[in-house]
């Protein structure tokens, strides 16, 4: 375990109140309806959730990736350990294609995608590819930014980087694009990696390593990790601090070791009971969340889950917006079953 | 224990694949796919079939239900009857008689449904296509079967674009299920569904399989949703059964070092759990140019000189418990605390 002196200082990122509307045929979509977080310097936060419900947004959002359509309101604010004394920067205030935002964007804040066969581009080596990031952010010089590059590829466990540096994106197998474009996202030393889904696609022996790698890369470099994923196991062996998202709201934070010794929130229970762990048997039944997720258009203010949970109080769940409420110092639930004796008595 | 109703003898896979650098007229080079595969189904019972993408898995789902044809080797059928039939031999009509036992459920619910058929259409066209049935009686049985399926029968003329990835699973579940089968091949039928929309797609396999005494193949990749549905379960690597045992007996005692560090692997939802795993180095390596010996050698760290050179055969160390791997019983190999 490592000392925690970081603790008091200020967090590299805090999101406050972040909004993400999307104008759909049918209404307007809140994808992403008021999520706060920070990340804290060195530590992972992991954010999970299932399909739809605005993680990938929510991250991408952290370096204004995400597409026109999406209308983006609240502050993000970083804090680049390097600027001591000084504010900080808000992302969301930089023009989306600027060149503020250019130089923190794969320099300082840099992301790995889950399908690293659509992020690298087909038509350029692997070292071309990788290359690229350095020559813009650290060096004019190619050779040096080859020695990086291919110090990078040795660092991620690429044997023969000389052979690898000029091969194209199709010669690579699935884990090993995985480890590349993590040299990639490394090579200029960020503060905060992004890494969304980084091991979906990948075979679990294949998985373990390249989380394995991600781990020490972090210990190494002391960056921060925002760990986008679906599977709690992950979140269990990688992640600080644990954010649960339904519906584009998180509905439960806390450290990972309460979250799990402890869940408050009827989907957080529901999501960890419905995963089939090992040591279950057939005989056992897995208890699901019934129904599914609904969309997000046009929503009511009420609680997101209230149709598909089991312990809802009619006429308060659905009567009103659900206030957060803190279960102690660092665990906080959306939840009426929680709240105050004067928001569950009468709404 | 139950009869068998599939009997897979020596099923052999070669695909032809022309090396990158070969002229234009060279010949193809053969690749070994699935090579001496043999294993019984019982009747009623869910065997899974696990392992890493490549090892061909699905491949021999596909081989048990002649989707593509197998180059070697014997399936043997048992009917209702009682008659014992070779699947891969049947031609024409007799094929088709049996085709409508055995159904398959693919991994993908977006591209296995026809965009432009109605789910109705896609759930009766089984029926149509090998019964002559009368209109009310083939909309009766759709309705009872997407019912079964937890389908609602009120949104039967909806297009499948309509549907969330859990409901389009159950429509290719009842597309399977309207002939009645008596197998059900399901290829990595759960791997592209949300956690919550998982559990229930497997309770109601399971759930169905209970009410129909159906019998299950179950491929996939992931060890936690295999030990949750199977009764036994068979570990491939590169084309062969390396361990194949009763569920339980595997996940307590692995006996092959490729098993144990596959359960190793899976992430645990527990923070507090001991992490340490065994990593294996390296990837799975390439069919085309397989290691000498026991294919699992260069990642095993339990090698020693005679895995490289002799290829181990799968042979029965317990009751119904088969390992293919040459210290089987010397190795002490970690399994799974049961809760």
């Amino acid at each position: 375990m490592t000392t925690q002196p970081l603790a008091t200082e200020q967090p590299l990122l805090s999101v406050r109140n972040l909004k993400i509307r999307i104008q759909m045929d049918n209404g307007v979509m809140n994808a992403v309806d008021g999520v706060d977080f920070e990340i804290q310097k060195g530590k992972t936060l992991g954010l999970v959730g299932e399909s739809g419900c605005g993680k990938s947004l929510t991250s991408r959002s952290l370096i204004s990736l995400n597409p026109k359509e999406c209308e983006t309101s609240g502050s993000i604010h970083y804090r680049p350990s390097d600027s001591e004394g000084e504010k900080g920067i808000d992302i969301l205030s930089l023009e989306p294609n600027g060149k503020a935002i250019r130089s923190i964007r794969g320099r300082r804040i840099s992301m790995i995608f889950q399908e690293p066969m659509t992020a690298f581009s087909p038509m350029y080596t692997i070292g071309n590819q990788i290359m690229e990031a350095i020559r813009i952010h650290r060096t004019k010089d190619k050779k040096e930014a080859k020695q990086i590059a291919l110090q990078m590829l040795s660092k991620v466990g690429i044997s023969d980087e000389e052979k690898r540096f000029d091969q194209y994106p199709h010669e690579f197998s699935g884990g090993m694009r995985q480890r590349a474009m993590i040299s990639m996202a490394l090579s200029c030393n960020p503060e905060l990696l992004i890494a969304d889904e980084p091991t979906t696609a990948l075979d679990v022996t294949i998985q373990a390593q390249v989380l394995e790698l991600m781990r020490s890369l972090q210990q190494e470099f002391g960056m921060s990790i925002l760990l986008v994923t679906h599977d709690l196991g992950i979140i269990a062996q990688m992640c600080d601090e644990v954010a649960v998202m339904y519906l584009g709201k998180i509905v439960e934070q806390a450290p990972v070791k309460e979250l799990f010794r402890n869940p408050k929130h009827p989907y957080t229970k529901g999501l960890m009971r419905s995963m089939p762990r090992l040591g279950g048997g057939k005989e056992k039944r897995l208890e699901s969340i019934e129904g599914s997720v609904p969309m997000a258009i046009d929503m009511p203010p009420m609680c997101s889950f209230y149709e598909r949970c089991k312990d809802r109080i009619e006429g308060v769940c659905n009567a009103s917006a659900v206030p957060i409420t803190s279960i102690s110092e660092d665990h906080t639930v959306r939840c009426f079953l929680y709240s105050e004796p004067e928001g569950g008595e009468s709404p | 224990m139950t009869k068998a109703m599939l009997d897979v003898v020596g099923l052999n896979k070669e695909f032809q694949v022309k090396p990158k650098s070969a002229k234009l007229f060279a010949k193809p080079t053969k690749v070994q796919v699935l090579s001496d595969i043999s294993f019984e189904l019982y009747e009623g019972e869910t065997l899974s079939i696990v392992g890493e993408s490549g090892c061909g898995k699905t491949t021999l789902g596909r081989c048990l239900v002649k989707g593509i044809p197998a180059t070697t080797g014997q399936v043997i059928y048992r009917t209702e009857e009682e008659e014992r039939v070779d699947f891969l031999k049947l031609k024409g009509k007799e094929a088709k008689r049996l085709r409508r036992d055995i159904q398959m459920i693919f991994q993908d619910p977006y591209s296995s449904l026809s965009p432009r058929m109605s789910v109705f259409d896609i759930i009766s066209e089984p029926l149509v296509a090998n019964f002559k049935l009368s209109r009310s009686e083939v909309e009766e049985r759709v309705k009872d079967i997407a019912e079964k399926a937890g389908l609602n029968a009120s949104y039967l003329r909806r297009y499948p674009h309509a549907f969330s990835g859990g409901q389009r699973q159950r429509i290719a579940i009842a597309r399977a299920l309207i002939m009645k089968p008596r197998l059900i091949v399901c290829d990595e039928a759960v791997s592209a569904l949300d956690v919550s929309i998982q559990a229930q797609i497997i309770n109601l396999l399971k759930d169905l399989q209970e009410q129909f005494k159906i019998t299950y193949l179950f491929i996939s990749h992931d060890l936690s949703i295999v030990q949750n549905i199977s009764d036994r379960v068979a570990v491939m690597h590169l084309g062969r059964i390396v361990e194949l045992a009763p569920t339980k007996a595997l996940f307590a005692g692995p006996k092959h070092p490729y098993t144990e560090a596959l359960m190793s692997a899976v992430p645990q939802p527990d923070p507090e759990a001991d992490h340490s795993r065994i990593i294996l180095d390296g990837e799975v390596p390439n069919p085309a140019h397989p290691p000498s010996g026991c294919h699992f050698h260069p990642r095993c760290a339990y090698r020693t000189e005679k895995c490289e050179l002799q290829s181990p055969e799968l042979r029965e160390i317990a009751d119904g418990h088969s390992v293919a791997c040459h210290y089987a019983e010397q190795l002490n190999l970690r399994g799974v605390r049961h809760d």
